[in-house]
């Protein structure tokens, strides 16, 4: 699963940046459980479609929809070099051994 | 006519009337009109039944703070779900449940400051006279499964 492109998302709120990241394939349960390599993961496995949200210590967060080759990326503060070493994280993470994700 | 001048006539209603007549939207606008007057009594008042039927839904989940004064109201529906930040919320309802909804300060910001809700908005649920009964019920639900 790679990381393809990157795009900003605009709210109606001035809130942190927030950037929507598109990946070679659909995220499954398998990668989704990777992320808890990254910081703490909320999987809803009952809803129609589950949901995700891994929040990570210093604050971003991740949030995406298992099925969907997108996910959003929730940063604090608008440090581009805080968000490069983000994405080196994210993409080592998705490198890793399988974990399956487990319902929070 | 006129069309020699480079700028619009004074004249009233000829300075708003240049170039070719919409027909198509006219006659829409002439449909929708005919529609409203046989059909807008009865379509309003389903859309307040839906509307009442989905805030008493949503009264009834206990993590759910509905917005706004309990009574009659139109076909919008404002509220807050416990733990889940109003974009998130409807990121979820979206992508999760297929239900489209608003959330956010709805581009009304000093209203919301009113409200008390300026920071990160509310969710909101628009029904219409064409909303069914199941659909309030499934948007119902699935605020009730994101609270469990």
């Amino acid at each position: 699963m790679n990381l393809l492109r990157k795009e900003p998302v605009e709210g109606c709120l001035p809130s942190a940046p927030e950037y929507r990241y598109w990946f070679s394939r659909p995220w499954r349960r398998e990668t989704i459980g990777r992320l808890r390599a990254l910081g703490s993961l909320d999987y809803y496995a009952d809803f129609p479609r589950p949901y995700f949200r891994v929040r990570l210590a210093e604050g971003i967060q991740i949030r995406g929809v298992e099925g969907e080759a997108c996910c959003r990326v929730i940063f604090v503060g608008d440090d581009p070099a805080r968000r490069e070493e983000f994405d080196g994280r994210l993409i080592r993470c998705l490198k890793q051994p399988p974990e399956t994700a487990r319902r929070s | 006519m006129h069309s020699e001048l480079t700028r619009q006539p004074e004249a009233m209603p000829l300075r708003l009337e240049a170039g070719t007549s919409n027909a198509p939207a006219l006659a829409g606008l002439v449909a929708a009109l005919s529609w409203r007057r046989q059909e807008g009594a009865e379509f309003a008042r389903r859309a307040r039944t839906m509307a009442e039927r989905l805030e008493q839904g949503l009264r009834s989940i206990r993590r759910v703070r509905l917005i706004g004064a309990q009574g009659p109201r139109l076909g919008v529906v404002s509220f807050c779900v416990e733990d889940w930040e109003p974009d998130e919320a409807a990121l979820v309802l979206r992508h999760s449940f297929g239900i489209v909804c608003r959330a956010g300060l709805h581009c009304a910001p000093l209203m919301h400051r009113a409200l008390g809700t300026e920071n990160r908005g509310t969710v909101r649920f628009s029904v219409s006279g064409f909303t069914t009964a199941r659909e309030v019920d499934s948007a119902i639900e699935a605020i009730w499964r994101m609270t469990r």
